[in-house]
């Protein structure tokens, strides 16, 4: 053999080697080793700080914080008689899903995380699941549509656990919105051609028939658009008493002005995606009031989350920011609180335990269905001023208001 | 075709027609690509929106305070950085400008976070009616602005003194040096005027719709296209190039519906860009023949 053909050959065989070491020595695929005493017991994730998707990382970041905060305030986590502290590490995975699956898997095979916690949308969490299931790490996530994350396996989710809505209830809370108000049943659907917008648009307009409403007109732009004149003066002519929309923050917000510009008030008007955060109302002030949107509903009442519930409330105010932390916050807690049952950080033990999980959570009583998902409980949610209230089903004194009075002029 | 569709897709154009403006400036004067010029724009509504929180001065307003800072900083970076790398030819302050960019645009998001935001006036929801149809004052504003900053360029390059210097430093520098212009502060000079035409593009941006740091990038798009339809170095060509765009995005969105509006943006810049060297070879060789042969052709 050529001499440097040698040396590249025992560089080649040293750096496998090497590797097999480093992979062993980050405890590998579902944790496994009980921690001794004085260990910290690392739990992580990949969330958007930054990019197209950074309004809701830190917010993901601060439910995930207040969890592992909580679980070291009352005494870490206890294995075998020791009591463990929590480690919380995260990455940042700047919105770019081909990132997520690099960083899930540095975070189990180099910083030796047990446990993973989910991102936001089923672009960034799927990878972060497949990764959870080829190193048999157990997994939560909220944030992300249950149909489509589900759908990101066919085979069915092994050690990823999600909690969130379901598309349906998308459409069906609409619809029942819808009928508690006095419109003519004609409807107007702004949506993108983003994944979502086409999937909930095309369901609102499958759905619509069936539930007395006929869609008048349908808007499908690309998201960027800024100008929808052509498309507010078309759902004005046919006379569209009910607007659906689904689209990025920005398109939103154009869109919203120019309805009050050209003086078009629908008598109800659904900004989904778009008023998911509270940039929504932050941006638009007064013109976002009355706009409709549908997310989780009012977190548990449960005297154990009155604490954090107020607390996040505090920070972010009574609207979805708090929602998507408190969220966060659960599916930390799902976590956690399994690998403190089961009483090791074998992945495959605290998968088991998460299966069973059947307790009140803040984002509702969580008990996993055979897809590995939660159905949280959607409602509709109105802003008034900066709050964001539930009007249907109703819980508390805020009515449904219509018409969208923040577009009159 | 109804006449409001036509009428929105002038009024998009006025702001189109202002981003392509400072990227044809630096183009026709020296020949440079600014990769960063939509993040310039994106810059310019991060200072309105610092003016309007610190001292509640209205966007427009914010446009005196606004304008010269961003020409003030743009100065440094053509005189001290892109203009040496110029003489190495075209590619190294395209890779420079392309860095300026990633850096504008992480700089913005450590700076400011990921939200999207908007500058707040109370005329950015007004309507009006103009020629029957209800449209938005703010878009009225932005044709205003598009056509009065074309104005201005043309009139300053052409009845100026330092219009007269651009073109000179523009057509050959070389000589324009030995004729006492001072070359390298044209074209810093050029670079700044175009970061003050990009911020006020960036305050009308702000405030008719809304920003994030990464929103620079379509806005570039825009103007590339704008630039290349209306001629590089033509300021009222791209003017006409903005209101065409405008216009072409308009009917397209509302003949084949929206989701087709880029498609066919993208489509007729391609037909124009295969038909405009055509045109122009057909045009030469009809100039090149003898006057008297053309004036015959023409009575004929």
């Amino acid at each position: 053999m050529h001499k440097s053909t040698k040396i590249l050959a025992a560089l080649s065989a040293t750096a496998l080697a090497l590797a097999g070491c480093a992979s062993g020595g980050g405890g590998g695929g579902g944790g496994g080793e009980t921690p001794s005493a004085g260990d910290v017991i690392k739990v992580g994730a990949s969330i958007p700080l930054t990019g197209g998707l950074a309004s809701f990382g830190p917010i993901i970041q601060s439910g995930y914080e207040a969890a592992v905060a909580d679980i070291n305030a009352a005494g870490g986590i206890t294995i075998d008689g020791v009591s463990h502290q929590v480690e919380l590490v995260l990455l940042d995975n700047e919105s770019d899903p081909n990132k997520v699956a690099d960083q899930a898997r540095t975070l189990v095979l180099n910083d030796g995380v047990v446990g993973l916690l989910g991102s936001v949308t089923p672009g960034l969490t799927i990878p972060a699941s497949n990764v959870a299931d080829l190193e048999s790490v157990p997994m939560v996530s909220s944030l992300t549509p249950n149909g489509a994350w589900a759908a990101g396996n066919p085979d069915g989710w092994k050690f990823a656990w999600n909690l969130f809505m379901d598309e349906q209830q998308f459409s069906d809370i609409v619809w029942q919105t819808a009928d508690e108000a006095d419109t003519n049943k004609k409807v107007v659907i702004f949506a993108d051609t983003e994944e979502d917008g086409v999937a909930t648009g095309g369901l609102w307009e499958a759905d619509a028939p069936g539930a007395g409403y006929e869609v008048v007109y349908r808007a499908n732009n690309p998201a960027g658009t800024t100008d929808f004149t052509a498309d507010i003066n078309a759902a004005k002519a046919a006379g569209a008493e009910v607007l659906l929309a689904i689209l990025i923050p920005p398109d939103a917000f154009a869109l919203w002005e120019q309805m009050k510009a050209l003086n078009y008030v629908p008598d109800l008007a659904f900004c989904l995606k778009c008023s998911s955060s509270a940039a929504f109302q932050a941006v638009l002030g007064d013109t976002a009031e009355a706009t409709s949107n549908v997310y989780l509903a009012n977190p548990s009442k449960a005297a154990e989350w009155a604490d954090v519930s107020k607390a996040f409330q505090t920070q972010y105010g009574n609207n979805v920011d708090r929602s998507s932390a408190l969220a966060a916050y659960s599916a930390a807690r799902i976590l956690l609180d399994s690998i403190q049952t089961a009483g090791s950080t074998d992945g495959a033990a605290v998968n088991d335990v998460i299966s069973k999980t059947d307790k009140e959570y803040p984002i509702g009583k969580v008990k996993f269905r055979a897809d590995h998902s939660f159905e949280a409980d959607a409602a509709t949610l109105q802003w008034f001023g900066n709050e964001q209230l539930q009007v249907v089903p109703q819980d508390g004194d805020a009515k449904l208001v219509t018409p969208v009075v923040g577009l009159q002029q | 075709m109804e006449f409001g569709v036509i009428l929105a897709g002038l009024l998009t154009g006025g702001l189109y027609a202002t981003i392509g403006l400072g990227l044809s400036l630096v183009f026709g004067v020296m020949r440079l690509v600014n990769l960063a010029h939509g993040e310039l724009i994106i810059v310019g509504a991060y200072a309105s929106s610092l003016v309007l929180s610190w001292w509640g001065i209205d966007p427009f307003l914010s446009l005196v305070i606004v304008v010269p800072v961003i020409a003030a900083l743009a100065y440094p970076v053509q005189r001290y950085l892109l203009t040496g790398l110029l003489r190495r030819g075209l590619e190294p302050p395209l890779v420079a400008t392309f860095g300026i960019s990633l850096i504008l645009s992480a700089g913005l998001t450590a700076i400011f976070g990921g939200d999207p935001r908007k500058l707040a006036s109370s005329y950015s929801a007004a309507g009006m009616s103009l020629f029957g149809q209800q449209v938005r004052v703010i878009d009225v504003v932005g044709l205003g602005i598009g056509v009065v900053l074309t104005v201005v360029i043309f009139l300053v390059m052409r009845h100026s003194r330092w219009g007269a210097a651009l073109r000179a430093a523009s057509t050959d520098p070389a000589t324009a040096g030995t004729m006492g212009i001072n070359v390298n502060a044209v074209y810093a000079i050029t670079f700044a005027a175009s970061a003050a035409v990009a911020a006020i593009g960036g305050v009308f941006i702000g405030t008719a719709y809304s920003f994030t740091p990464t929103s620079g990038m379509g806005y570039i798009l825009i103007g590339f296209t704008v630039v290349v339809l209306g001629g590089t170095g033509n300021t009222f060509g791209t003017l006409i190039g903005g209101l065409v765009l405008g216009l072409v995005q308009s009917i397209g969105g509302a003949l084949f519906g929206g989701e087709y509006r880029d498609f066919v943006i993208y489509a007729f810049f391609i037909v124009v860009l295969a038909a405009k060297p055509l045109a122009e070879r057909g045009l030469d060789a009809w100039r090149s023949r003898p006057a008297a042969t053309r004036r015959t052709e023409v009575r004929a």
